[in-house]
Formats: structure tokens, C-alpha cells, sequence
């Protein structure tokens, strides 16, 4: 994780009048794996297809290895977007969508297509509209992960494949990473099967970037304090309180911020780590009260 | 350059078919008429001259649209350019218009050869394209095969850009700008100069020239309005 490959400054995107993106800046390095979070309509797809040069920003700018990725040749053979809702021409077959990615894709590795195929049991023959939904998702990871795109986004690529299909494409996935280091962004919501996964977190609420964070440091920042009322609120007096519940006579509040765990043995209060869907959810909570209020 | 000829060939990879369509279709056209005209050969007019000649260029049209509305939302997916994606299109849309028009000359030479495929049928060469040189012929069947193949792309764009609202628009302005031309020349007691316009122009520049220019001023605009398109 060094030089930035991405950059994007105050992206805002509307269409009509709803607000897309909302003056989101970030930056992706290059080497790693993004995990890029928000529920349904937040925004995260229209932010990969700004990236991709597919949409052009309302506003803001980006930058994608060096140039503006909109009609840019140089950007866009480094880059590979697999959206879920990709459309393939309808005579399409299977094998002439991996033609496609072959003739396309500059980094394009054919064994591990054939492999891959072989993998996810997709019947190369078979024409793309006749294909289940899952045989679809298959498809475009299969052409995602053989891009070896220097920048490669999945975009909700697995919808429709069953459990044992997803943990395939992630194990895939995280293989021929090793071998092959790249930048990778997985939007998902599927947050607890992908933490193990992701290397860095960036949450998108209603446009906005809320979280731009690698996923070691969020483990460790948010977490619940479960004991009673009084000792709860004094070791979160110095941080942020996304959520609280009663349990029976005690407090159960989710908190990011440091807690020292010998503190809190000493106060009576349980402390525990909270997984990363957990924190996404709470986080998103908590901003879509802030948002109401 | 070798990026472009991918993308022409993608138009082509699973289009296995719709390459071949036009020409099927024009070959059922074909036999369609040989065999009606067989059946009614006693009491047909000398040399009669049939539709199916239209059927190439109707199809090349939808052709056009398809290639647009389907292949560029994919090609875009795995990261082509507009551009790259336009410059494949044309490159295929030339390859194609050639490869029509030189099996059209053909089909018209064995017309010829066999005396209207021995009905004294006249399906080629709309009755007098025969009388020029093969070359010129070849220019009169591709320019308006281009055109057609344009036309088509540039509703497609339309779709791409502006979805059914873009296509309605083309189609409106279709029907209201040669209307009101044609109104607007009646009213001014025109026609007869407009007659003696195309007496004029000839057929050569007709079906040779003119369906050029127009497709290379339709292709500009609809490059224009693809740039911007977000399938």
C-alpha cells in the first residue's frame, strides 16, 4: 500500500435531483483489497461507473492512475468493473463473453479463465440470457478475475450464488492475489462473509463517505461495553456512542473509541470486539439518526 | 489499432447469426419470388420487378440499432472507450457494407447471365443498374447499404443516450422534417424544380453520393451524441 492509484476529490453526482454521491473524497492505493460497503441505493455503485469512466461526476474530480478515466484508453486498459447487472449482448454464449475478455483485457490470463469455468461449472456453450442467476454472477467473476486488471471492481458480483459458490470466488480471489498483487474493490453487502477478506473499509451512507479506514483499526475501535449504567458511561465518556440497549438492570452500548480491557475487568463491564457487520450496521444507524435529527 | 479490430470483431463473435440473417433472409426473399413467379409465369407482364432487394437493407438497418443498444453497454463493462467502441463499429459496418454489396453485384451478374433466373425476374438492380460498370454498381448497392446500417446505429444511440424518449424523438423527426418539406415545397409550388433536381443529380449521384454524404454526416452526429451516452 503506497502510491495512490485512485484519487477522488468531492465526487458529487446527481441524477435529476436525487443526490447520488455526495462530495465523497478518497484515495486507493496501490496492492490491497477494498471492501466498499453501504446498503442498497447508497451510492455504491454509481461511485465504481463514476471511477470507471461509465458515469462522469456532476462535480469533483478523479483520478485514476494519473489521468481522468472518462474516454481514457490508458486508464481503462488497466481497469476491469464487474458489475452485477452487467448486460451482455443477447446472442451472446458463455465462451464468446470469454472471447470478449480476452480480446479486451490486456492482462487476461486463459488458463485461469479455463479454470475458473471449470470451477464455477459454467457451460461454455450455453447462450448468457438462458443462464440462472447465479451461472450469470459466475460469469462475471470468472471475467473479473481473469482480467488481472491492475484496478479490478466487483460490484455485488455474486448475487444469486449459493454459499459454497461465494466462498469459492472468495477463496479464488484471495489466491491469485497473493500471486498476482493488485488493487481490488469488492462492494458488497454480504459484510461478515468478506471481513476476513478486506484489508480496507470504505462505507458509503446516502452518498457520503462515512468510514474511509483500514479494517485492522476498525476492529479495535469499535466495540460494546456491557455492565451497569454508571460504569459504562464512565469508560465511554471520551467516546462515541452509536447504539445503546437495555439489558434487564444493564447497559449494553456500542462505542468507538479506545477502551483499556484492564479498565473495564475493573469497573465490572464486559468488553467485547464487534465484528465488522456489526460496526457497519451501527455506524449506519447511527449517521441515518444523525441525518433524521 | 489491433484494440479496434477486437472490437469489430466482437460484432461479429455471436453475431454469428445476424451476420447471416440479412443474407438468409434475402435468399428466402429470393426463392419466395422465384416460386410465386414460377407458379404465375403464364400470365406475368414482361420482366417484373420484385422487393426482395429491399429486404438486405432493411435488415442491415436493424442490424445497425442491435449493434449499438447491446454491444455497447457491454463493451463499456469490460472497459472500452466510446471512441474505440465507435471506431469498431464503423470498421465492421465497412467490412460488412463492402462484403453486401460485392454479393449483390454478384447476384445481379447471374441475374443478367440467366435471363432473370430464367422467369425473366428482375429482383436486382431495381431495372437499370445493370447498365453501369460493375464498380459503379458496387458504389450504388454499398452507399445506400451504409446509410441503412447508420441510420440504424443512430437510433440506437438515441436509445443509448436518451432511452425510448431519444428513439420517439428520431422517429417524429423522421416523419415531421421530410413532411413539412414536402409541404412546405407544395405550398410554394416547388415540385416541379425538386423533379428537375433529381432529373438532375442523376443515379449515379443519387444512390451513389448522396446515401454517403448523409451517413457520414448521420455517423458524426451519432459519435456525438454516443460520447456522452451511460448505457
Amino acid at each position: 500500500m503506497t502510491t495512490p492509484i485512485v484519487r477522488a476529490e468531492a465526487v458529487t453526482k446527481r441524477f435529476g435531483g436525487v443526490t447520488a454521491l455526495d462530495g465523497v473524497t478518497f484515495e486507493l492505493r496501490r496492492g490491497g483489497i477494498y471492501g466498499l460497503l453501504g446498503r442498497n441505493g447508497a451510492g455504491k455503485t454509481t461511485l465504481m461507473q463514476v471511477l470507471t469512466g461509465q458515469q462522469l461526476p456532476s462535480a469533483g474530480r478523479v483520478e485514476v492512475f494519473g489521468g481522468d478515466p472518462y474516454e481514457n484508453e490508458r486508464v481503462l486498459g488497466q481497469v476491469a468493473c464487474i458489475k452485477e447487472s452487467q448486460r451482455y449482448p443477447d446472442t451472446f454464449r458463455v465462451r464468446d463473453a470469454l472471447t470478449a475478455g480476452r480480446m479486451l483485457f490486456p492482462h487476461w490470463d486463459e488458463a485461469f479463465a479455463r479454470a475458473l469455468v471449470d470451477d464455477f461449472a459454467l457451460p461454455a456453450k450455453r447462450q448468457i440470457k438462458k443462464l440462472s442467476r447465479g451461472m450469470l454472477s459466475a460469469l462475471g467473476v470468472v471475467l473479473g478475475l481473469a482480467s488481472r486488471a491492475p484496478l479490478t471492481f466487483f460490484d455485488e458480483p455474486y448475487l444469486g450464488l449459493d454459499a459454497v459458490a461465494r466462498q469459492l470466488f472468495y477463496d479464488r480471489l484471495l489466491a491469485d492475489y497473493a500471486e498476482f498483487p493488485r488493487t481490488v474493490v469488492l462492494s458488497t453487502h454480504l459484510i461478515d462473509e468478506v471481513s476476513d477478506l478486506i484489508e480496507h473499509v470504505l462505507l458509503i451512507e446516502r452518498g457520503r463517505l462515512v468510514l474511509d479506514e483500514s479494517a485492522d483499526a476498525l476492529r479495535g475501535q469499535v466495540v460494546t461495553l456491557t455492565g451497569p449504567a454508571g460504569a459504562v458511561d464512565a469508560l465511554a465518556v471520551n467516546a462515541d456512542e452509536l447504539h445503546r440497549e437495555r439489558l434487564g438492570g444493564l447497559i449494553r452500548a456500542t462505542i468507538r473509541g479506545r477502551v483499556e480491557p484492564g479498565e473495564a475487568r475493573a469497573a465490572g463491564v464486559e468488553l467485547q470486539p464487534v465484528s465488522l457487520q456489526q460496526l457497519v450496521v451501527r455506524i449506519t444507524t447511527a449517521n441515518t439518526k444523525e441525518h433524521a435529527a | 489499432m489491433n484494440r479496434i479490430v477486437a472490437i469489430a470483431r466482437l460484432q461479429a463473435l455471436g453475431r454469428r447469426d445476424a451476420v447471416l440473417w440479412p443474407v438468409g433472409i434475402l435468399t428466402i426473399a429470393i426463392c419466395t419470388n422465384l416460386v410465386v413467379f414460377a407458379s404465375i409465369s403464364d400470365s406475368v407482364q414482361d420482366q417484373p420487378v420484385t422487393g426482395a432487394l429491399a429486404s438486405i437493407y432493411i435488415a442491415t438497418m436493424a442490424f445497425g440499432a442491435v449493434a449499438v443498444t447491446q454491444h455497447l453497454p457491454f463493451a463499456l463493462g469490460l472497459s472500452v472507450t466510446r471512441r474505440e467502441f465507435t471506431a469498431g463499429l464503423a470498421l465492421f459496418v465497412t467490412a460488412q457494407t463492402i462484403a453486401y454489396a460485392v454479393l449483390l453485384v454478384l447476384l445481379q451478374s447471374i441475374e443478367d447471365a440467366t435471363g432473370g433466373w430464367g422467369l425473366r425476374l428482375r429482383m436486382f438492380g431495381l431495372g437499370f443498374l445493370d447498365d453501369y460498370s460493375p464498380p459503379v454498381q458496387f458504389a450504388m448497392y454499398a452507399s445506400p447499404l451504409l446509410f441503412m446500417a447508420v441510420l440504424g446505429a443512430a437510433f440506437g444511440t438515441l436509445y443509448a443516450r436518451w432511452r425510448v424518449n431519444g428513439v420517439l424523438t428520431g422517429v417524429a423527426a423522421a416523419i415531421v422534417l421530410p413532411g413539412g418539406a414536402a409541404a412546405l415545397i407544395g405550398y410554394l409550388h416547388r415540385w416541379p424544380d425538386v423533379a428537375h433536381w433529381f432529373a438532375r443529380t442523376g443515379p449515379v449521384a443519387l444512390l451513389a453520393g448522396w446515401p454517403l454524404l448523409l451517413a457520414l454526416l448521420l455517423g458524426g452526429a451519432s459519435y456525438l451524441g454516443l460520447r456522452r451516452a451511460t448505457p
